[in-house]
């Protein structure tokens, strides 16, 4: 995994002194190989739908691996790779699920505090909990270290040595959100290092791009305050930069989509969902609206992803905006923006991790 | 608890006073009656049919009723609430003798509280009620009415000892002494606790249900005086427990199960009803309920433990007024006042009051065989908050006055036949969790309405050693405005009326018995067709076919029943999109061996029973994640002093 992470950083800089000239969209990506990707679909326990995976090695897509021993958890989060393993932390399960990725076998599972999100170094894996604390755990032994971050911390990343967590606490009545930070973690001190100021609500989506930005989603209150992508600059500045709510960047690249998402709940259960599509070039900060291609659109986008081998963009959606229950999809489109293939995932597919090729 | 046990120790000389020792004693006198067809579904068990039909809990008992869907989330202790013809558990008005009980803040009464061992007899009547003068609340959609006073016309005492899998132990002490020639006194003390920690299967795993601790304590002390112009009854009444709440099964979390549940009912009640020779008759009677919740969360939620006390009060009070001019012509008028508050510790929800007012003007014509019933009911429903209310957004729930009408025809070409049907308009206020409860609840929410109409046939008949009961009832109804929780956005989520349901079906029960000699063999039976539909889906939880079966027989040597109830598959979501919101069809197969030593030289008697429940051992959910205990075995000792 660190060779994949050293490599992934390489071709970044190479891109970055590519596009250090003006040039249109990423035509030609530097790939960087992978054998498959997860699809991570967090079912429903309430309506009695665990969390499963979905996986495709680009010829073939299955919905549903059956994972020897066991399943995967209730409401899985999301993924990261380490190594041979797949770990991916599953919120109502309060556990940490680890699937040896060439069996495709469940090898452990480290008791959590309902666990939210998942983030890499390489060496260690770095999990939000819902009471506050971000555990590191060890790949190798799986010994924990943890340090307290901040109320409801969600999505985080890890970048440069340092861990950026989003803090998301509501009222306690959850009328209303309240978190307006970033947290900071030093990986060598492993403490809190400082706390950033960004939007209303900063919750589960984050990227960092070629540059070293980092991006976040800041959600709003679901009334009057809309979802805005902030960005924060190597150097701790915040500022808000576009108007979205689903973002996908890549740290090989220096592009950030937006997705941005509405729904009309008006006449439930019809739901309408319009969605529009935007590629920033975040060296330029110059966006342009794009026109995703193809009979197939994403119903209800839940969250977006480029492939590190092709700069594929992935998009996962709900069947319809209120259905969350159904099975959701999964749209792949080319750097042309052309809908090359939408697969039937699990019920509703919340995240996408890619496997790196291995030797 | 204590106290009432010491008032029944010191009633027991009074009663023995009573009774003086030259006065014979006065015998008991069983005799089977069929029970008199009404011109609405209804269906009812006494004690000697749940005897025979070898009812265990009262949920089994409930499961021996047609048309009732039972939403039972497992184990002693475990929620239980029912609807009815798939209109709502809301709609189901639960009566406790004679009055109605409720709850405002939830709206389906969680019947986990009543056991069956407290009840003399157990009715289902759907549709309207077929007394010309009882309470306007009982003339709802549908009604389940329990009845827990066991009045004797001779002093005795009852102990019950029960003890079942999984650490349950049960003990129930009930006498009923004689006051006088006219007044007795009936009291009751139950106490039972369990471990409940039954093996299941989930996943393909073996697991055990944990954190499922359940213990509770009940008393009741009725009185019945029986007056020259009428009968006047009152009770207070007692229950108490405590909870561990397991919720649903989550895949490898040992944690789960952080949830504890403490509640308090307390009631009383004054009943008259007149017993006049002339055409006039008269009832009224009064009940004041409280009732507490105190709930806690210890899982280390990102808002901390999470702590809610409700607080439930309500005051209830009925009079009617019934005039026969002609043998054939009934005429009613009944007025229910009922006055709801709710306190709470939570920001809203709080310090909310209702105040029903129903009439209801009821007429009855009977000629040769038909009869007619017709009704309008007037319900006035107004909500307004206390002094320091915090209720949502500081808003009231808005006004509710809507006339309903209902009839009901019942014709009888012979003795032996009866032909009935009946058209109900019924609704339902939005309960105050609905109006007020954080941002979830909607002060403007209109009321559920329901109307349903059906018709049936009834065959009952005595032969020489053969009683038969049959009945088929078929149904269409709907609900108009049904209340439910729909999202306002992806995260905040409001409750409105918004759905419409339609629903069809049909009710049968069969129920005979063959007396040889010193035999006598038992079937009953029932079966539920229901198609209730949203959106054109079948609703969740709702399965086509359901029903029952058991066969008795009673013999010199031991009595045995041998009951199964079953239920077709059910879906967890209105639109199933995966295997796993499919529950699979169930059944539950149970064995009750029982035997009455009589001891002739001494004025007692001993029963003891044994019962194995789920004897195929299913590993089965009605409630998706809440499973349902295995095989297991219950064995009670009933000591009875006459």
């Amino acid at each position: 995994m660190k060779k994949f992470l050293s490599l992934l950083a390489a071709v970044g800089c190479l891109f970055v002194t590519s596009c250090s000239e003006d040039s249109p969209e990423p035509p030609h990506f530097p790939s960087v190989s992978c054998s498959g990707y997860y699809v991570i679909n967090q079912g429903n326990y309430y309506d009695n739908i665990t969390g499963t995976l979905s996986f495709g090695d680009f010829t073939e897509f299955f919905p549903e691996l059956q994972l020897g021993n066991g399943t995967l958890g209730d409401t899985p989060e999301n993924g990261v790779i380490v190594g041979h393993h797949l770990y991916v932390p599953c919120n109502a399960s309060s556990s940490l699920t680890i699937i040896d990725m060439d069996t495709h076998s469940i090898v452990g599972r480290i008791q959590l505090n309902f666990p939210q999100y998942a983030c890499t170094d390489g060496t260690y894996i770095y999990v939000t909990e819902s009471d506050g604390q971000l555990a590191r755990i060890s790949a190798a032994t799986q010994e924990i270290v943890r340090t307290y971050v901040g109320p409801s911390p969600y999505a985080c990343l890890y970048s440069a040595g340092r861990v950026y967590v989003n803090c998301a606490p509501w009222t306690p009545d959850y009328s209303a959100p309240l978190g307006r930070s970033v947290a900071v973690v030093d990986t060598k001190s492993y403490t809190k290092v400082e706390d950033i100021e960004v939007g209303l609500n900063p919750y589960d989506q984050m990227g960092v791009d070629a540059s070293g930005c980092i991006y976040t989603v800041c959600s709003g209150n679901f009334a009057d305050i809309q979802p805005e992508v902030w960005q924060i600059s190597s150097d701790g500045k915040a500022k808000k930069y576009a108007d979205g709510s689903i973002i996908a960047t890549s740290p090989l690249l220096n592009v950030l989509y937006v997705i941005k998402t509405e729904s009309d709940y008006s006449n439930y259960p019809e739901v309408s969902t319009k969605s529009s599509y935007s590629i920033i070039d975040t060296r330029t900060g110059k966006a342009q609206d794009i026109a995703l291609q193809g009979e197939s659109q994403p119903a209800a986008p839940i969250a977006a992803f480029i492939n590190p081998e092709n700069g594929h963009l992935f998009v996962t959606s709900d069947g319809a905006a209120s259905a969350y229950s159904s099975l959701g999809t999964l749209h792949e489109y080319s750097s042309r923006n052309e809908l090359l293939h939408t697969y039937q995932t699990g019920v509703h597919p919340y995240y996408v991790v890619f496997r790196p090729e291995t030797k | 608890m204590n106290r009432l046990f010491l008032l029944l120790i010191t009633l027991r000389p009074l009663a023995a006073e009573a009774e003086r020792v030259d006065t014979l004693r006065e015998a008991q006198v069983a005799a089977h009656r069929l029970r008199q067809p009404t011109d609405v579904p209804s269906y009812s068990l006494d004690s000697m049919a749940l005897m025979r039909q070898g009812t265990t809990s009262l949920s089994d008992a409930l499961r021996r009723l047609p048309g009732i869907n039972l939403r039972d989330y497992g184990g002693a202790g475990g929620l239980k609430t029912v609807s009815v013809r798939g209109m709502g558990a809301a709609h189901t008005q639960i009566v406790l003798d004679g009055l109605p009980t409720s709850n405002a803040q939830q709206g389906a009464v969680d019947l986990s509280r009543y056991d069956l061992g407290d009840l003399s007899a157990l009715s289902l009547t759907i549709g309207e009620q077929s007394d010309l003068l009882c309470p306007v609340r009982t003339m709802s959609a549908a009604t389940l009415s329990l009845q827990s006073h066991r009045f004797r016309p001779y002093s005795s005492e009852e102990i019950t000892l029960t003890h079942s899998s999984w650490n349950a132990w049960q003990a129930r002490l009930s006498a009923t002494q004689k006051a006088g020639p006219r007044t007795q006194f009936c009291e009751s003390l139950r106490g039972e606790m369990a471990d409940n920690d039954y093996p299941y299967v989930f996943g393909g795993e073996h697991l055990r249900r944990h954190n499922s601790q359940f213990s509770s304590g009940r008393g009741q002390l009725a009185c019945r005086s029986t007056l020259l112009r009428g009968q006047l009854d009152g009770a207070i009444h007692y229950w108490g427990a405590n909870r561990h709440l397991p919720g649903p099964v989550i895949y490898y979390n040992p944690t789960a199960g952080t949830e504890r549940l403490h509640e308090q009912e307390a009631l009383a009640s004054l009943q008259w009803r007149s017993r006049l020779p002339h055409p006039v008759q008269w009832q009224a009677a009064g009940r004041y309920a409280w009732q507490q919740s105190h709930y806690r969360n210890n899982s280390p939620t990102p808002t901390g433990p999470q702590r809610q006390n409700y607080d439930q009060q309500e005051a209830y009070t009925t009079a009617g007024l019934s005039y026969q001019p002609t043998p054939r012509l009934g005429l009613a008028y009944s007025a229910d006042y009922t006055l709801q508050t709710l306190h709470s510790n939570l920001p809203t929800d709080n310090n909310a009051v209702r105040h029903y007012l129903q009439q209801a003007l009821s007429m009855q014509y009977r000629w040769a065989g038909l009869q007619a019933t017709l009704r309008l009911i007037d319900h006035y429903v107004h909500n307004h908050t206390g002094a320091s209310h915090s209720t949502t957004q500081g808003q009231t729930a808005r006004d509710i006055h809507r006339l309903t009408p209902s009839l009901a025809l019942s014709y009888r070409p012979c003795p032996a036949v009866q032909l009935r049907a009946h058209y109900k308009e019924a609704f339902r206020s939005p309960t105050f969790t609905e109006n007020y409860y954080y941002h979830l609840g909607s002060t403007q929410l209109r009321p559920e309405l329901t109307r349903q109409f059906g018709t049936g046939i009834v065959f009952s008949r005595h032969y020489q050693h053969l009683d038969l009961t049959a009945s088929a009832d078929a149904y269409v109804g709907r609900v108009r405005d049904r209340i439910v929780s729909i999202p306002y956005n992806l995260f905040v989520w409001r409750t409105v009326n918004k759905d419409h349901v339609r629903t069809a079906g049909l009710d049968a029960i069969v129920r005979s018995t063959l007396t040889l000699r010193r035999h006598i063999l038992s079937l009953a039976g029932n079966y539920s067709y229901q198609r209730a539909q949203a959106e054109g889906h079948q609703l969740p939880y709702s399965p086509l076919h359901s029903g029952a079966v058991s066969l008795g027989w009673e013999n010199p040597w031991v009595n045995a029943t041998l009951s199964l109830t079953a239920a077709a598959q059910r879906t967890t979501t209105l639109t199933p999109s995966v295997p796993s919101t499919i529950l699979p069809r169930y059944h539950e197969m149970n064995l009750s061996l029982w035997h009455r030593f009589a001891f002739t030289r001494r004025p007692c008697s001993l029963v003891l029973r044994a019962d194995a429940l789920n004897l195929t051992n299913q590993h089965y959910f009605v409630i998706a994640r809440y499973p349902m205990p295995g095989i297991s075995y219950r064995l009670t000792l009933t000591i009875k002093i006459h």
